[in-house]
């Protein structure tokens, strides 16, 4: 079904795919303003648009509340950032899991680095740490994926290279481990439990500025260092000998590539928690969408992801509200039914025998 | 621009893959590697391109070691094409072959107007151009390898080494690409290409090299490699190598042994003497079916077909110089094989002045004799009838069978071997 259409309807295509990489900046920025009108507060578009205005020096004659702005400000904006930043470092990771993985159905999470960086959370809130102020919990999360990665790394490094199904098989297996011990950690942890849980479960409640220019920062360094070996995904793609005698250093951009990924995604774990699935269903829908070029697919991704994560987010925090649902629990509700329809188109493809 | 390896010996673990494999690839011709399974050729092709290191020898770009230039730098002077390409994802045909000019481009940076022209004038080149924007795994496996091939030349590099170029192709496809890569030869580049099917590697290549059992079996022009004795060797199987008459290169068919058939069918073979008396390629269907026995062919002209496929078959043959009438000399020593001999057989050969004397001794001969005719005598006589009147002479003899077939000669064989 999608070959026929690739093939068919090629030119179809090229326009819908400039068409969407111009679209794709606007829905973003259109996303950013209505999302931050929306809430349980209701604060017009007007109004937001006014706020946001004034705070970088251009006065519009629109009024509003000291208590709009403070929401608008410190609560939602941030907030909105917050999530379309994440939105779009996990989407460019799972572009990068798949590429490394030669797998579509890859995603960041795949080596254990949220299980991982999950334990390193629970450990520091049920241990009561806090040394490094409110940082303490996003570094021992990082320090534990980053070292969780490290030891994947060190099982999978053969003698001239890397090995992909090493990587995958030690990946699940430190995977299952730190699940183990996070179990542990909740099991023993009887009074905290709820708080912790929390904190495991991806959301973006309470983001500060600071958190958002830490996140805004990787994300920034993840879309261009990935893009910066956009070509060398497409041709490992082809796999590493291919890649190689094209004259990609095939050994050298996969350990970036694996970086890269590493620290996207870690840090996202340890600033907002694991959200599942982004990072398989943006990378898919833009696949179809731009095609597999790494260098349309990378940007593509990187604002798809955003503006998804971004409504995610303002379901889970109207839809029940005052109450907020956890971003991770829907996103990985939405991801569900997804995975399943993936499922269901391969087999109609015929690719599973 | 040359490509040698110096004593290249590889090991996978504890076991010996290649041996001391020393070759020199030079601009301008094109090589093609040949091997039975596992005799290494793939991983010889694989140390070329600097995908495997050697344990011991090296591979040298232009007199530099291939270990000490970088991926770049390798890519920009070899290309490589594999036996095969899947991509798991979608690409169209111009994106994959725009990924050729890979080390060209910077890596922030997009196509320039020259990467561009290079990559129109490949498609073009090609015929990829009305299929420029479909997805290549919608394509089929011929138009696939075209686009791979394309995007190894969109590399620009001087060395093309190819594995299996021509495994996934039909037969029209096979030719053009065989085509394209000698001009690409003849353009000065060089080639050096892994081959499962010899007649193509025979027709196309300037030079084989054989590999069989880690080492280099043989090498040179595919004359001198091509042999049946070499054949044999590497492939263990039996094969008749003959010129191929429209293109004038070598041309091999496989010949089924026929010993193991005969024991099959109940009879237990017993060799036989057999003399044949051919001339003008009549005997090109029987010579091969006599495997087994020991059999001599005469008296025929050196250059005769017959006498060209006796030699083949490694028979002993009783040959006169090219167009000469058969001397006394040739005549006695038939005489002489046919004393010795259980069974004469003649073909539906023309007889004129020259070759008429096989007749004559024929007519002397007591052995028993199966005439093979096709053609009554009359339409083959260019001896206004003393052929004919021999001919008749000997038919009326009572130690003559006459039959039409190569299944009846052979059956008349089997008859006299059970009886």
């Amino acid at each position: 079904m999608l070959i026929n259409i690739v093939s068919g309807e090629s030119l179809m295509r090229s326009l819908l795919r400039k068409f969407i990489l111009i679209f794709l900046p606007i829905a973003l920025i259109a996303s950013i303003f209505l999302s931050v009108a929306m809430g349980s507060v209701n604060i017009g578009v007007e109004k937001v648009w006014g706020i946001l205005l004034s705070n970088v020096g251009i006065p519009i004659p629109v009024t509003w509340t000291e208590g709009e702005r403070a929401i608008v400000l410190v609560l939602r904006f941030p907030r909105a950032i917050a999530a379309i930043v994440v939105g779009g470092m996990l989407g460019i990771a799972g572009v990068a899991a798949q590429g490394l993985f030669k797998n579509p159905i890859a995603e960041p999470y795949i080596i254990g680095i949220s299980s991982a960086a999950g334990f390193g959370t629970a450990m520091t809130l049920s241990l009561g740490l806090y040394f490094l102020g409110m940082f303490t919990s996003p570094i021992i999360s990082f320090t534990t994926a980053i070292l969780a990665i490290g030891i994947i790394y060190k099982l999978s490094q053969t003698r001239y290279r890397l090995s992909m199904s090493a990587l995958l098989l030690s990946g699940i297996a430190i995977s299952f481990f730190f699940s183990a011990l996070t179990s542990f950690l909740l099991y023993t942890s009887e009074e905290q439990i709820h708080y912790i849980m929390y904190n495991l479960m991806g959301s973006f409640w309470g983001v500060t500025w600071t958190e958002v220019y830490i996140l805004f920062s990787i994300f920034v360094f993840g879309i261009i260092s990935l893009f910066y070996l956009g070509r060398d995904l497409n041709l490992m793609v082809f796999g590493d000998e291919t890649a190689q005698t094209t004259g990609v250093n095939v050994e050298r951009s996969k350990k970036w590539i694996l970086l890269i990924m590493t620290v996207l995604t870690s840090v996202t774990v340890a600033f907002c928690g694991s959200i599942g699935f982004v990072g398989l269903i943006i990378p898919h829908l833009m696949r179809f969408i731009v095609g597999s070029n790494h260098r349309a697919l990378i940007p593509a991704t990187g604002i798809a992801g955003g503006i998804l994560l971004l409504w995610a987010d303002v379901l889970a925090r109207t839809l029940i509200a005052p109450l907020e649902i956890p971003v991770g629990i829907f996103t990985a509700l939405l991801g569900g039914p997804f995975f399943v329809y993936l499922v269901l188109k391969r087999k109609k493809e015929g690719e599973f025998a | 621009m040359a490509l040698q390896s110096e004593g290249i010996q590889f090991n996978y673990g504890a076991k010996k893959i290649l041996e001391d494999i020393s070759v020199r690839f030079e601009k301008g011709y094109f090589y093609g590697i040949l091997g039975p399974n596992g005799s290494g050729k793939s991983t010889f092709l694989k140390i070329l391109s600097g995908l495997l290191r050697a344990n011991y020898g090296r591979v040298t770009l232009d007199s530099e070691n291939i270990r000490e230039l970088s991926t770049q730098e390798i890519a920009k002077k070899v290309a490589v094409v594999p036996d095969s390409s899947t991509a798991i994802f979608d690409f169209s045909v111009e994106e994959i072959v725009s990924m050729g000019r890979f080390v060209y481009i910077g890596r922030l940076a997009r196509e320039t107007a020259e990467d561009k022209q290079i990559i129109e004038g490949i498609l073009k080149q090609f015929n990829l151009l009305n299929l420029k924007t479909r997805n290549f795994n919608s394509l089929s496996a011929g138009e696939r390898q075209k686009v791979i091939i394309a995007r190894a030349i969109a590399q620009q590099s001087k060395i093309l080494l190819l594995d299996e170029p021509t495994s996934h192709l039909d037969i029209n496809y096979q030719v053009e690409f065989m085509e394209m890569l000698k001009k690409y030869v003849a353009n000065g580049l060089i080639v050096v290409a892994i081959f499962h099917d010899l007649n193509l590697a025979a027709q196309y290549c300037d030079k084989i090299l054989l590999l069989f059992n880690k080492k280099i079996h043989a090498y040179g022009a595919p004359e001198t490699i091509l042999t049946r004795e070499n054949i044999k060797a590497v492939y263990n199987i039996d094969v008749a190598v003959r010129k191929n008459a429209f293109t004038n290169s070598m041309y091999i068919t496989p010949i089924t042994p026929r010993i193991p058939e005969a024991a099959e069918s109940g009879y237990t073979h017993q060799i036989k003497r057999i003399h044949v008396i051919a001339g003008g390629g009549t005997a090109k269907q029987l010579l091969p079916e006599l495997r087994g026995n020991i059999v001599s062919v005469g008296i025929v002209n050196a250059l005769d077909d017959d006498y060209e496929f006796a030699l083949e078959l490694k028979y002993e043959v009783i040959s006169e110089a090219p167009f000469s009438p058969i001397s006394e000399k040739s005549r006695t020593e038939l005489i002489q094989k046919l004393q010795q001999v259980d069974l004469v057989i003649l073909t539906n050969v023309p007889f004129g002045r020259g070759n008429l004397g096989n007749l004559e001794v024929l007519e002397n001969c007591e052995k028993q004799l199966i005439i093979l005719e096709n053609t009554p005598i009359e339409t083959r006589d260019f001896t206004k009838g003393r052929v004919s009147e021999i001919y008749t002479k000997i038919k009326s003899k009572k130690n003559v069978v006459v039959v039409e077939s190569v299944q009846e000669v052979l059956k008349f064989i089997e008859k006299q071997v059970s009886g």
